[in-house]
């Protein structure tokens, strides 16, 4: 979301340090402690706030945060007013893109749910050992495997992963694309190798650096 | 969450199921045929058994009988896992009797994940839930483990 869009959207007195307000802003950050945030797109009711972050004035965070909520924003830190804890987690601004377009570029096969591809990209993840992929995927990463068993769409499920691409041109079970179109998970399929299909992924500009994102 | 690379951790995840349906006494089985190259992993409890229609579940990944989740993953992990080598899993359960899973797996097969350390997981298990009998028995060729946690003093 554009920062000028926020300012609008939230009727805020704007104390900004930023120059460009046509930034895209991923989240936001309530919070008081410059140490409890290691790298943060936008700080709420910050003092001494490094240049590349905006302040709203006036409002208690919890407020600002419950308004961030309504309008879309549902990963952000979010700091106990009273007690100065951080209670949440943050997530460093990063290139996203769109499932629709990503199938677009890489030519990729859509099995199932096909409504899902307006959803954001925001990384890849490239791994064939379920549990890895349970323990180490992110929200929104692009699962690319060459597993083809149903459980792959619980896991996407449980780690709300924008999809799951199936390489080798290898065919999803029946059962697999079934649960997949219950459960509205996208599944495709690319004849491309799993090295060849992340190189291209990644090419395209998302990285899925892991510090991007850090985790609570 | 530890990384399932080899069937010690499914077999942990299993029992662990065991020992929530209650009952006294765990067995856990790993025998190895030679001759048709399968190794088939039994793990059999005396808990509250499951009836018809939660058993035809039970290899579903979204069903879970355990509160909060909404993914049971140990017993459709463990027929994946078996699958993947040409294998199969079957569960037999009656109420108020118990369980029996049997996972065949075709040992040969590039994708058969090795056995892993299973005295990490018996040492876990005998710790955890000390009012338990836990029985391992472990044959692979000429290797063989007996293990009873009744006869631990």
């Amino acid at each position: 979301m554009k920062l000028s869009e926020i300012i609008k959207t939230l009727e805020a007195d704007l104390i900004s340090t930023v120059d460009d307000f046509e930034t895209d802003i991923e989240s936001f950050c309530a919070s008081d402690l410059m140490s409890d945030v290691l790298a943060s797109v936008c700080f709420v009711g910050a003092k001494n706030a490094p240049p590349e972050t905006i302040t709203l004035a006036d409002e208690p965070p919890i407020h600002t945060v419950r308004r961030l909520h309504r309008i879309g924003f549902n990963r952000f830190p979010v700091i106990d007013p009273k007690t100065k804890n951080l209670i949440g987690t943050i997530k460093k601004g990063g290139k996203r893109m769109k499932l629709r377009q990503i199938v677009e570029k890489l030519g990729l096969e859509v099995k199932t749910a096909d409504e899902k591809l307006d959803t954001d990209v925001a990384g890849g993840y490239t791994s064939d050992l379920l549990s890895d992929v349970l323990a180490n995927s992110r929200e929104n990463d692009l699962w690319i495997t060459l597993q083809i068993h149903p459980n792959i769409v619980a896991i996407a499920c449980m780690k709300q992963l924008a999809g799951i691409v199936i390489i080798n041109n290898k065919d999803p079970q029946e059962e697999t694309l079934n649960l997949a179109r219950e459960k509205g998970v996208p599944i495709m399929v690319s004849s491309m190798t799993a090295y060849q299909l992340s190189g291209r992924l990644h090419a395209l500009g998302l990285s899925g650096n892991q510090n991007d994102a850090q985790e609570n | 969450m530890t990384l399932m690379e080899d069937l010690s951790l499914h077999i942990l995840d299993i029992v662990e199921n065991a020992v929530r349906a209650g009952g006294n006494n765990i067995k856990v089985n790993i025998t190895e045929d030679r001759n048709a190259d399968t190794m088939t992993v039994t793990i059999e409890d005396d808990g509250k058994g499951m009836d018809r229609q939660t058993l035809e579940k039970a290899t579903d990944p979204f069903f879970t009988t355990t509160e909060g989740r909404q993914v049971g993953l140990g017993l459709s992990l463990l027929a994946q896992a078996a699958q993947q080598t040409g294998g199969s899993l079957e569960i037999d359960s009656k109420l108020a009797k118990g369980t029996k899973v049997s996972a065949v797996f075709n040992a040969g097969h590039p994708d058969m994940k090795p056995i892993g350390n299973l005295l990490d997981t018996i040492s876990a298990l005998t710790a955890a839930n000390p009012r338990t009998r836990f029985v391992f028995d472990c044959k692979k060729g000429d290797y063989e483990y007996h293990f009873d946690s009744s006869k631990q003093d």
